[in-house]
């Protein structure tokens, strides 16, 4: 109660500030520093996370969610460090030594090559296949199927392999959480050249640091650039007579970057700010795809001709006129510090990490200690974990379809095997990464993914893995988890094997009732596997 | 089960719309009652959507021969005026004509039962394919952030009903007109669908997920369920005899074929969406014969074994083609043409009124076009997707399928009316 009144204090003052502030409200922040710190704010430590001791309920549940699933072993792990620590370490990804997530990644290296490489390998087989045509050969048609096919696939599996092999989980995690908050969409126009340099340069790199400079660097990408057409706004003007004018402002980013990057969509804004932002973003832009990326590549380019230089009043703060290139620095500098800003990205953390409706108390607390913190995404995820609501929330959340391939195969120790098989699983799951067209991102609820045949795709991926025969993955079933006569033991190994805290009873009775009606070892470890992997149980994390 | 008891509130809701509307000013395109709707025995009305991804060039599908200008700025690509010979368009009323390859609907047209729309798109005017499927998809142009499709949205203001084939997704992936939180389902192809495994394990899994999936309180165990169950009804189509089945598809047509087996095989389907691909024809598009030619032959050979299969049961299927948008009215310098605008849609089934070109045609002459090169749209998109699902299934509130968009008033000389 006494805390979300200081918050209500402390929004209302974050207001004020940024109206009377001409710079960001967190380059004035003597307000804000006086309310509660983390720590003042953060529960007793008898109803908190566990300090030292951590049970198996605990670790399952905080690898549930701070990371991809367990793997085998990894429960044992978290309990031997101990929550806290695990999750401290884990928050210094750059100190955890990751060859293996390196050496899953070889095979994908092409998707890493620089974007202008990319482009002109295109553009060499586009030429080709030109030629062909009027010859009538086909060979080049296919050519560029299979390339286009591989550098969105290879792109995919650049991804997918790090989640699943990674030590650095967290970061992970958050690599994942954030390219979905700021979704691009790789099958529009050139943007396929440039997804993975986003993720690699605009969301890597600060997924666990400041959200401002993520917000700065998706704001200046080729990819975003082009996704939500702000590489194409120019400023209105009534100029030249007689000259027709084929393009104008573009409020395509300017919308979601306050709806969906930012502010969020009852973040206090109207239509006419919206505009504003359009006008202070004019001229952000790129090198143009046929006639520069060849010579520089795809870079931010900021053409003052398409600028507009007007004055621009955005929630009521004056940008004055010819501000240039650094007023929209300036903008997104603000936006980044906005109390709604704050609240936004808390709900959004709480949904992924507690709740599909995010208990308040939870929000609450993020949405101080993001403007305490000043977007610090460490102190955000540190404070989920300090929170009662999370440990409380167990197994309430529906996996999306990446994090059910992922848990799936890391519980059962399995890795990618080079091909492109993991994306495509993904991809018949619902969730083909880099695919989302909508700027939303891919959904968090659990109702927007339990679709019927959604729910098939479940059962037989379940099937598949636990054959040892889902495409895309090199598995040795037999040393996780031995065909075994006996139905207890086998029992026994598929439930610490999926479930290392114990599976439920239902799910166990079920599974042991079809096994003891089969004889042959392999199908009756096919079958306990792939009702366990399958059980409403495993969709849940 | 459920189904005798959700027909019987069909029809009483038909009823009591009856009574109430005859009392009501409510404007004509929400009755379904003045649609005088053929009720055939307790089966639902189905909407099968067509999407063309590519963007048809509406211009050699219904070809405007009575336009000097098309003629001038197609030297090499445009289809011949009707009665010039092999390769001439089909004449439908005068103005316009079909593509030879679409011989097949010819038919249709002279039954009154295939209905064209002309120069139909969207309000954007957005040349990205992906942005304009996009909008078509959601149904709300110029929207990027919609979450789901026209299409679900569509089926959550039906009758509420329990089958899992309420709307279906025939022969790919599910279409962004059907995401959204009515359940859906997509199926691959009718032999496909199902659990895997050899026939030992596969017995034991399907026993062993129903009784894992058992408690329908539970929304995870609930969409299980439904996906379980209706593994067993396309089981039993399965097993069904499919040799009494009365028309020849063509063999890449295997998408409406399941699509006719399921609607026949009365498993529930109000809402259906295909798709065709290979509409992008910037090089080489061809005349009567050549690239286009072969899609537009594909797809009347596909519609017109589709329309002889179902027979009679099309008096409760209407059949709706589109496209994200038209292409260039001049061909470019590869004998083809470029993303466009506004292009054409053709419908029939149900109480269509067919045998009719609809729409305002805005003319073809450069200072006629939109951007001074395409075709323009005078029927946004909205308003005949709006009518179709008001007047053949009842939609109420087309502004919850639509948001955003306000639909002509009964009587108004925009509404496209091609309903009885």
């Amino acid at each position: 109660m006494t805390r979300r009144q200081s918050l209500t204090s402390l929004v209302l003052r974050g207001t004020l500030l940024l109206f009377g502030c001409a710079g960001p409200v967190l380059g004035c922040n003597a307000a804000p520093k006086k309310a509660p710190t983390v720590t003042a704010a953060a529960p007793t430590p008898t109803e908190a996370a566990p300090a030292k001791k951590t049970d198996a309920a605990e670790a399952h549940h905080l690898l549930g969610r701070f990371a991809f699933g367990p793997r085998p072993g990894d429960v044992e792990r978290v309990r031997a460090e101990g929550a806290e620590a695990w999750l401290e370490r884990q928050l210094a990804p750059d100190e955890i030594d990751d060859a293996k997530a390196a050496g899953a990644l070889e095979p994908y290296r092409d998707a890493f090559a620089p974007p202008r490489e990319l482009y002109e390998e295109f553009e060499d087989m586009r030429r080709a296949r030109r030629d062909a045509e009027d010859g009538g050969k086909r060979q080049p048609r296919r050519r560029m199927r299979r390339y286009m096919r591989d550098l969105t696939g290879n792109g995919q599996m650049s991804v997918i392999a790090r989640h699943l092999k990674s030590e650095r989980q967290v970061h992970e995690v958050m690599v994942d959480f954030w390219t979905n908050h700021f979704n691009v969409f790789a099958r529009k126009g050139p943007v396929k050249f440039v997804a993975i340099d986003y993720v690699e340069k605009a969301i890597r790199p600060h997924a666990l640091g400041r959200f401002e400079d993520m917000l700065l660097a998706t704001a200046r990408h080729p990819a975003m650039l082009v996704y939500l057409d702000n590489a194409q706004s120019v400023a209105e003007r009534e100029d030249r007579p007689g000259r027709k004018r084929r393009r104008g402002l573009n409020e395509n980013y300017a919308r979601e970057l306050l709806e969906l990057h930012t502010l969020g969509v009852d973040g206090g804004y109207e239509q006419k700010d919206i505009v504003e932002v359009a006008r202070v973003l004019t001229g952000w832009s790129m090198g143009r795809p046929r006639r520069d990326w060849a010579i520089t590549g795809p870079e931010f380019q900021f053409r003052a001709r398409a600028h507009d230089d007007g004055k621009k009043v955005v929630l009521g703060v004056e940008f004055p006129e010819n501000g240039g290139e650094e007023e929209g620095v300036r903008l997104l500098k603000m936006l980044a510090a906005h109390p709604s800003t704050a609240r936004h990205l808390s709900r959004k953390l709480c949904e992924r990490f507690v709740a599909d409706s995010p208990p308040p108390a939870c929000v609450d607390t993020l949405a101080r200690t993001y403007i305490e913190s000043r977007g610090d995404v460490r102190a955000l995820l540190r404070a989920v974990a300090r929170s009662p609501e999370f440990w409380k929330n167990r197994r309430n959340k529906l996996k999306s379809p990446l994090e059910l391939v992922l848990s799936g195969v890391r519980a059962l120790g399995g890795s990618t095997d080079g091909t492109l098989g993991l994306a495509e699983v993904t991809a018949r799951l619902g969730q083909p990464l880099l695919l989302q067209p909508a700027p939303t991102g891919y959904p968090e609820a659990a109702a927007d993914w339990l679709g019927t045949s959604a729910m098939l795709q479940r059962m037989k991926f379940a099937t598949a893995l636990g054959a040892g025969e889902l495409s895309g993955v090199s598995l040795e079933l037999d040393s996780v988890v031995a065909p075994n006569d006996d139905d207890e033991v086998l029992l026994r190994n598929v439930e610490s094997t999926l479930f290392p805290p114990g599976a439920g009873a239902r799910t166990l009775e079920v599974i042991r009732s079809r096994i003891v009606r089969v004889n042959e070892p392999s199908e009756r470890r096919t079958i306990a596997l792939a009702l366990a992997l399958g059980s409403p149980e495993f969709q849940r994390q | 089960m459920s189904k005798g008891k959700k027909m019987v509130s069909r029809r009483l809701l038909l009823r009591a719309g009856a009574a109430s509307l005859a009392g009501l000013a409510a404007p004509a395109i929400w009755s379904r009652v003045a649609a005088a709707k053929p009720e055939v025995g307790e089966k639902p009305n189905v909407l099968v959507c067509l999407f063309m991804r590519g963007g048809v060039d509406g211009l050699s599908m219904v070809v405007p021969h009575a336009e000097p200008a098309y003629y001038r700025a197609r030297p090499n690509i445009a289809i011949a005026r009707p009665g010039s010979g092999s390769g001439a368009a089909i004449d439908l009323d005068g103005r316009f004509g079909l593509h030879p390859s679409l011989e097949p609907l010819r038919a249709l047209y002279r039954e009154k039962s295939l209905a064209v729309v002309h120069a139909v798109g969207s309000p954007d005017p957005t040349r990205s394919h992906f942005d304009a499927q996009d909008f078509m998809e959601t149904g709300t142009p110029g929207r990027a952030s919609t979450r789901d499709g026209w299409l679900n949205r569509c089926l959550a203001e039906l009758e509420p009903g329990s089958s899992a084939f309420r709307a279906v997704a025939m022969g790919g992936p599910m279409p962004r007109s059907l995401w959204g939180r009515a359940p859906a389902l997509s199926v691959g192809s009718i032999e496909s669908f199902g659990l895997i495994g050899p026939p030992r394990v596969r017995q034991q899994l399907g026993a062993g997920f129903k009784a894992l999936y058992a408690d329908r309180s539970n929304a995870v165990e609930r969409a299980g369920r439904d996906a379980l169950d209706a593994i067993d009804v396309v089981d039993a189509l399965d097993s069904r005899d499919d040799s009494g089945s009365r028309a020849q598809y063509p063999r890449q047509s295997g998408a409406l074929r399941d699509l006719a087996r399921l609607i026949t095989a009365d498993v529930g389907v109000e809402l259906a969406f295909v798709e065709i691909g290979g509409w992008d024809t910037h090089a080489r598009q061809g005349d009567a014969k050549g690239q286009l030619a072969n899609r537009l032959g594909l797809l009347a050979r596909g519609l017109e074994a589709f329309h002889r299969d179902l027979g009679d049961e099309m008096r409760r299927v209407v059949v709706l083609t589109m496209s994200e948008f038209g292409r260039t009215v001049a061909q470019n310098g590869t004998g083809g043409t470029d993303h466009g605008h506004g292009t054409a849609m053709m419908l029939f089934g149900g109480a269509v009124r067919g045998g009719r070109v609809y729409g305002k045609w805005p003319g073809l002459e450069p200072e006629q076009l939109h951007e001074r090169r395409d075709l323009r749209v005078t029927t946004d998109f909205r308003d005949l997707f709006g009518e179709v699902v008001a007047r053949h299934l009842g939609v109420r509130d087309l502004e919850r399928v639509f948001p955003g968009h306000t639909f002509p008033a009964a009587g108004s000389s925009s509404r496209i009316g091609v309903f009885a």
